[in-house]
């Protein structure tokens, strides 16, 4: 197994409630992209996200997004009102994200997702047309390739 | 009655595509690239794009230890 499958057998081991969105899920869905880190929709509940942190705790997982690059230390009081978590481990970045742009949060996300299994347990992917919602609601430039063939996929698939 | 098409036959027929694929080729993609992707599972994708990467991680490690030598 890589790094990156094994990053997300070690969140579906400890029962973590997340979906796979962003460019992973691009990748899923047949896109001809390359990412480096799993973007994923958590339920930002405190149990879900000390989840997180036990899942990742012999990995040296640090805030990736701060200066000091502080070692991630959640508690049940600095959990709360927590919206999004950018972790690096040392088997990759770990995007934990609270919201999905234009689909709402976890909810919204497992709502519009599919199930995929790599062997090591089955987790959630974020569907095509809410893929294509995510990232023309972002209106990001580095998005549009995958915007453009996401399209031509859903199209693909209609026909 | 005919006989069945041979199931490589039906592979190489050249399919009708429509618009958004067209776009995507007049963008500049590679669409051979996503047709193949489209020809596994979801499952199978992943795990490729996941050597891939770690392939490239590794050719990353190596340079770096390589420059740092010179």
């Amino acid at each position: 197994m890589t790094d990156l499958e094994r990053l997300v057998a070690r969140l579906v081991e400890h029962e973590i409630e997340f979906v796979v969105v962003g460019g992973v899920a691009a990748i899923a869905h047949g896109v001809s992209v390359a990412t480096f880190d799993v973007d994923v929709c958590c339920r930002m509940t405190e149990t879900n996200l000390l989840k997180i942190q036990r899942a990742l705790s012999e990995l040296n997982p640090f805030h990736r997004m701060t200066p000091q690059k502080l070692p991630l230390g959640l508690t049940a009081e600095n959990c709360r009102g927590l919206k999004n978590l950018y972790i690096q481990s040392d088997w990759g970045q770990l995007d934990c994200l609270g919201e999905v742009a234009g689909v709402g949060g976890y909810e919204e996300a497992l709502q519009h997702s599919i199930e995929l299994d790599l062997g090591f347990g089955s987790f959630r992917v974020l569907d095509i047309e809410k893929l294509i919602t995510s990232k023309e609601a972002m209106s990001r430039p580095k998005d549009i390739p995958a915007i453009i063939q996401l399209k031509a996929i859903q199209e693909e698939l209609d026909l | 009655m005919p006989s069945p098409e041979p199931e490589s036959q039906k592979k190489e027929r050249p399919r009708n595509r429509g618009p958004a694929w067209k776009a995507a080729e007049d963008y500049g993609f590679d669409m051979s690239l996503v047709e193949a992707n489209l020809s596994k599972t979801p499952a199978e994708r992943v795990r490729q794009h996941c050597e891939a990467v770690d392939f490239a991680l590794k050719l990353r490690k190596v340079m770096r230890e390589s420059r740092d030598r010179s």
